[in-house]
């Protein structure tokens, strides 16, 4: 799913966060500078990003090697990961509401 | 610059007492049997030193120190752009030097550290903002994957080295600066993968729109022996001859004519071709022993011979060249050795990252500063047993690992 939100400067766009229920998977905005970002009436600034989905009925598996420990394999159930921590809490408006 | 007067004339040389002349005009001598970087930073100097952890005075100029007691002989090293350097020694072992930390779980390291204790790592490349790696013919990535450049099917990316696909046949992996190109050897026969973005055909697989997230077989080929990705863009080696793709700017792969190969093309060296090199201007090769260049000559940024060569390869014949690297993001850093008379030199041409895109300040910003310039550095009896490259987002280092 794709999550727009106000950020307060591009230097948020930086930002990074983990899920804990899907180890050593990073997220971050899709944009990497202002010019990318959406610019409201109001001169607000948002930005996007994407959760890591996997459908009903489906698995999602990947290995990594982390340091100083051997090939982990990793199982991811159905659902979304990487939301960013502070959209979990308040509902998320799409960038078309706020426009 | 007078900081870098001393590198060119007197790396190399009294090789069992190295003298490396500090800005302070204060000797410091090194022992043979180490591997040294030097490079810039943002302008500054850099210079990594085994077994020496003392601070160089002046501020212009940082010390690294190793995190082993013993050489550590780098066949190749590289960077990403948040100066995350990863290097694979010549007995298989990895080591990563970080100064920023993203992307990483294990925190930033100014110093070498090795990651695991496992001894068949074959080969690492690096991106803008990605890193590639394999590891007993399996194929990781680590870092920003938003362009599916891992190639892994999808755009997740991970804090840690993540296996991609299931083969584990890898045998070679380079990085553009949204691309990876890796080689799969099949039965004896090299076999050549690409993804990430299609931009300007730099994944050279017709489109230059999107991205390409799953590696991606070039068919068509006999033998892949090795491949340079560069800025949109890579040169291969398929049975000797050197083919290229994406990315032309000023004739920069060695065509015979001017503009952007949406799928690969053999340039005009059709045969005898050992190395390549391609950068985002210009680019390298070795074809039977000799150096060919191509593309921009630009104010002091010549070619070794001085001039510029966009019509086609040129070469400069007489030395035995043993190796190249070029940066995979950068557009005009190289790296090479040669072998001339039973000496050894190297050559180097490293340019500070973005300021390409500002003629007025590379102009006046290289015109002394020797190593920015074409430079062979003789030696004094010395075995160079590896030169190699880690150039990314503004910094430029060069590792060279030598014997007495």
């Amino acid at each position: 799913m794709k999550y727009y939100v106000e950020i307060a400067s591009p230097m948020t766009l930086d930002e990074q966060w983990m899920d804990p229920n899907s180890p050593y998977m990073l997220f971050t905005y899709n944009e990497r500078d202002a010019q990318e970002c959406i610019f409201d009436s109001q001169g607000r600034l948002f930005a996007s990003y994407d959760t890591f989905e996997v459908p009903e009925g489906e698995t999602f598996t990947y290995k990594v090697l982390p340091l100083n420990s051997p090939l982990e394999t990793i199982v991811l159930q159905p659902g979304e990961y990487g939301v960013r921590p502070v959209d979990l809490e308040q509902l998320n408006p799409s960038v078309s509401q706020l426009i | 610059m007078a900081q870098w007067s001393g590198i060119d004339t007197g790396l190399i040389k009294g090789i069992s007492g190295l003298v490396i002349p500090e800005p302070t005009g204060e000797a410091r001598t090194f022992s043979p049997g180490t591997t040294i970087a030097i490079g810039k930073q943002e302008g500054q100097l850099h210079q990594h030193l085994s077994q020496d952890t003392t601070a160089l005075s002046g501020g212009r100029y940082q010390l690294w120190s190793m995190a082993s007691d013993s050489p550590l002989y780098f066949k190749k090293v590289v960077s990403n752009n948040y100066q995350q350097y990863w290097g694979i020694t010549t007995d298989g072992k990895l080591y990563y030097l970080h100064l920023q930390n993203n992307f990483s779980s294990f925190g930033t390291a100014i110093t070498w550290t090795q990651y695991g204790t496992d001894t068949d790592w074959l080969d690492v490349g690096a991106g803008q903002y990605h890193v590639m790696l394999i590891k007993a013919g399996v194929l990781y990535g680590i870092g920003y994957n938003s362009n599916g450049q891992y190639g892994s099917g999808s755009t997740s990316y991970y804090t840690v080295p993540t296996v991609i696909g299931s083969f584990t046949d890898w045998v070679k992996v380079d990085c553009g600066q949204h691309t990876t190109c890796a080689i799969r050897e099949v039965n004896g026969v090299g076999k050549l993968y690409v993804a990430g973005r299609n931009s300007s055909y730099g994944t050279g697989l017709g489109t230059q729109s999107g991205n390409t997230v799953t590696l991606t077989e070039i068919t068509g080929t006999t033998d892949v022996t090795s491949v340079s990705a560069g800025y949109n863009g890579y040169l291969f080696i398929d049975d000797g001859a050197v083919y290229g793709a994406g990315y032309n700017n000023a004739n920069a792969m060695g065509f015979a004519t001017t503009g952007t190969r949406q799928t690969p093309a053999v340039t005009t060296i059709t045969s005898g071709a050992t190395h390549v090199a391609y950068g985002y201007a210009r680019c390298l090769a070795i074809a039977n022993g000799a150096l060919y260049t191509a593309g921009y000559g630009i104010g002091n940024f010549y070619w070794v011979d001085g001039g510029s060569h966009t019509s086609g390869w040129e070469f400069d014949a007489g030395y035995d060249f043993t190796g190249i690297q070029s940066d995979g993001v950068r557009p005009n850093s190289y790296v090479g050795m040669m072998e001339k008379g039973g000496k050894h030199y190297l050559f180097s041409q490293v340019l500070h990252g973005y300021i390409l895109n500002d003629q007025t300040t590379y102009k006046s910003g290289v015109s002394t500063d020797a190593i920015e310039d074409w430079t062979i550095w003789s030696d004094a009896g010395v075995t160079v047993d590896s030169v190699t490259m880690a150039s990314g987002y503004g910094n430029n280092i060069v590792f060279i690992t030598f014997s007495s």
